[in-house]
């Protein structure tokens, strides 16, 4: 698989297309980790490695999606779009390439981030006004590659 | 219901002046409310506003002139005297 460096990616939240304005993106995904050990559940040495060892199984996951926009005030651009959003569920698809079709290569994520928090105005003299957000994520992350 | 994007930012994958229905904007994650309030779209029914009005004084102009014009009269009759 060849790498890819990020130049395109495709951002829509609530349906509106935001890349141009925004600079990064990262969705994540975590799981809880449960421990399971038990007495009984201790496996015998194998190697090197200690008879007595923790075992562990998956949890719950928790996802979100961090995004730094680039600010803009103009009718119906940045703020516009996402200040009227905040305390409530927007529907976010992040793809890698934008205006390539939905494969293997190109995988579509959608999601339901919670539009918690959000910096109007960031940004030092000389500096580009810029919003730096973690929305946590509502539900699964459907990945689409068809 | 059809609604046009009016916004330069791209709505449902659409660009400006492309029209959307209702179902577009829900399959694709979005809140009609939200993106008139936004200025993103406008209803597409609204541009027909204009050709309706027109329609409207032209079938009311007979019956206002009818009405209008003994009113008239009487009152440069009233003002002669």
């Amino acid at each position: 698989m060849a790498r890819i460096v990020l130049t395109n990616v495709e951002v829509t939240i609530g349906a509106v297309n935001l890349s141009n304005h925004i600079a990064s993106v990262t969705l994540g995904s975590t799981y809880d980790v449960i421990e399971t050990t038990a007495f009984a559940g201790v496996t015998g040495a194998s190697g090197n490695v200690p008879a007595a060892a923790k075992t562990r199984t998956a949890g719950l996951v928790d996802n979100s999606v961090t995004f730094e926009f680039h600010q803009d005030f103009a009718a119906s651009q940045v703020e516009a779009t996402i200040y009227p959003l905040l305390g409530t569920e927007a529907v976010v698809t992040v793809q890698p390439e934008f205006g390539t079709a939905t494969t293997v290569t190109n995988p579509l994520y959608t999601f339901t981030a919670v539009v918690s928090e959000w910096t109007p105005l960031n940004g030092a003299v000389g500096e580009l006004a810029t919003a730096s957000v973690t929305w946590p994520i509502t539900g699964p992350v459907v990945k689409t590659t068809s | 219901m059809e609604y046009v994007v009016i916004s330069n930012t791209k709505v449902c994958g659409k660009v400006k002046d492309e029209k959307l229905t209702k179902d577009d904007i829900l399959s694709a994650g979005g809140n009609v409310e939200f993106l008139l309030a936004a200025g993103h779209i406008k209803a597409a029914n609204a541009a027909k506003v204009t050709p309706a009005v027109k329609e409207v004084p032209q079938a009311l102009q007979v019956t206002q002139q009818e009405e209008y014009f003994p009113v008239f009269n009487s009152v440069n009759n009233e003002q002669g005297e």
